[in-house]
């Protein structure tokens, strides 16, 4: 250290400090890719001890398949010494001690100490950053889908209600109770439909800019619910609301299409036909809001997949509501989690923030 | 039907797609209303200019030759006295808004049922008396 203003004896406890507190991963590791040092940034990235990786192939840090090819790696450069990210670096996996990989920054060093030549790599997690990208390429296709969306609507509404329009007069003149009659109902009904369908894909692909006021949860929870109890179609459905009145500030329009998508959900899950739960509490300074039903639950396969857009096992469902509640919700800086206790049923939670109480 | 009866209305009605001008002209025809159609901003206008006016319009939002809410004040100026009901296939809260405030007496959303905008077109007008 040529430039250091340390005296040589510092030096040593300096650079031991630096390797202690560096935020970042920190591992050497010799020319046969054994693990020689492993810091306390490396520990917490990968979730092992500096005792139980030192020794050990660094390749224990990777997923495949390049944990099988590093050796490879290593015997290339060394045979040939052509370098792909010594003294360069790159954005890699890791794999921790879980099984679980992250994505993160690799620059390795290399460097001689008694003469053998050893490698230092500093790892840098890149999973928030990552989880962003993901984040804002999915808003720029949502923004894509939104303007594609107004575009359709309106080019697909305006004849659809010339269509419907027209069979609500021929279907009118045509004998009352006859089959063409009954028929002429039928194309209404398969246009409206379709005009739902159009409808929630407006809902879920504009991007939402909620209309915020001061709202009371419970009482909202209870207008939706009588609501969907008042449907003819749902007369054998009984749906409980309790819980304590928590104020939120939040938009009372898309909150209420969340409560109802949920709702008729869990309806469709009993078959139309007992109860549904629904809970209102106030927890940690946020508001949850319960929805259980006691239907036959949803298989983990299925669950794993029901908050992507389109997914559906409905036979007639567009399969946006669930996505479309994730969106309102994150306009408000909620979320939703979709959870089947070992009891049975399903239960949804969302969670909001609630807001002060002005005395 | 009886022909002018104090039921009848002068109804203008103004969409570019033709089954709707259809579907709208027989269903007020129906109900003993004398019905123009108009496809266009352009035709609008000349049929707003003549005498007697509408006494109500049905207006699209959305024309080959109009995409904002000029055509709508244009008619609340040339024919201060006919009731404009606002139809939209893709409409904001905030164009609603507007539409209302330039004295719009209500904005409908595409797909409507024909009977129901028919019901509403004798509602504008006994508004308006």
């Amino acid at each position: 250290m040529p430039t250091s203003r340390l005296a040589h004896g510092e030096t040593r406890g300096i650079l031991e400090a630096i390797f202690e507190s560096a935020v970042d991963g920190i591992i050497v590791i010799d020319a046969g890719a054994r693990v020689e040092a492993f810091n306390p940034g490396a520990e917490r990235l990968f979730g092992y001890t500096e005792e139980e990786v030192v020794g050990q192939n660094v390749n224990l840090l990777m997923p495949s398949p390049y944990r099988e090819e590093h050796d490879q790696y290593v015997a290339r450069y060394r045979s040939t010494g052509e370098k792909r990210i010594i003294g360069i670096g790159r954005e890699v996996m890791g794999r921790r001690k879980d099984g679980s990989t992250f994505p993160l920054h690799l620059s390795v060093g290399e460097m001689r100490v008694g003469g053998e030549p050893k490698f230092t790599g500093i790892l840098h997690d890149l999973t928030a950053r990552v989880q962003l990208e993901v984040q804002l390429r999915e808003q720029a296709a949502l923004t894509r889908l939104g303007e594609m969306a107004a575009v359709v609507a309106h080019e697909v509404k305006n004849p659809l209600t010339g269509i419907r329009g027209a069979i609500q007069v021929i279907g009118g003149r045509l004998p009352p109770g006859s089959k063409d009659a009954a028929i002429a109902k039928e194309i209404v009904s398969r246009i409206d439909a379709l005009n739902d369908l159009m409808k929630d894909l407006l809902l879920f692909a504009r991007p939402p800019q909620p209309h915020k006021s001061p709202i009371d949860m419970l009482s909202l929870a209870r207008t939706v619910a009588d609501l969907v109890s008042g449907d003819p179609s749902l007369h054998a459905l009984t749906i409980d609301v309790t819980g304590s009145s928590i104020p939120v500030n939040a938009d009372p329009e898309l909150l209420k299409i969340v409560v109802h998508n949920l709702l008729l959900n869990a309806a469709h899950a009993i078959q139309g036909q007992g109860h549904i739960r629904v809970t209102v509490a106030s927890l940690d300074g946020r508001c949850r809001i319960d929805i259980a039903d006691n239907g036959p639950g949803i298989p983990p396969h299925v669950r794993e997949k029901l908050f992507t857009p389109f997914f559906t096992t409905k036979s007639r469902g567009t399969g946006l509501g669930l996505s479309t509640a994730r969106r309102f919700l994150e306009a408000h800086e909620g979320t939703i989690v979709v959870t089947c206790p070992p009891e049975g049923g399903t239960t949804v939670t969302l969670e909001l923030p609630s807001s002060q109480v002005v005395a | 039907m009886i022909p002018n009866s104090p039921h009848t209305l002068r109804v203008l009605v103004v969409d570019d797609e033709p089954l709707i001008r259809w579907s709208l002209a027989e269903t007020l025809a129906e109900r003993g209303h004398i019905v123009t159609e108009a496809a266009d901003a352009a035709e609008t206008r000349l049929a707003v200019a003549k005498t007697p006016a509408p006494d109500v319009v049905l207006l699209d939002f959305r024309l080959p030759d109009s995409n904002d809410l000029g055509l709508l004040r244009a008619i609340r100026h040339d024919a201060p006295h006919s009731q404009i009901i606002l139809m939209t296939a893709h409409g904001t809260p905030e164009m609603t808004r507007d539409a209302l405030a330039l004295g719009a007496y209500r904005v409908v959303s595409k797909p409507f049922a024909v009977q129901e905008l028919a019901a509403l077109v004798s509602e504008a007008h006994a508004a308006a008396r």
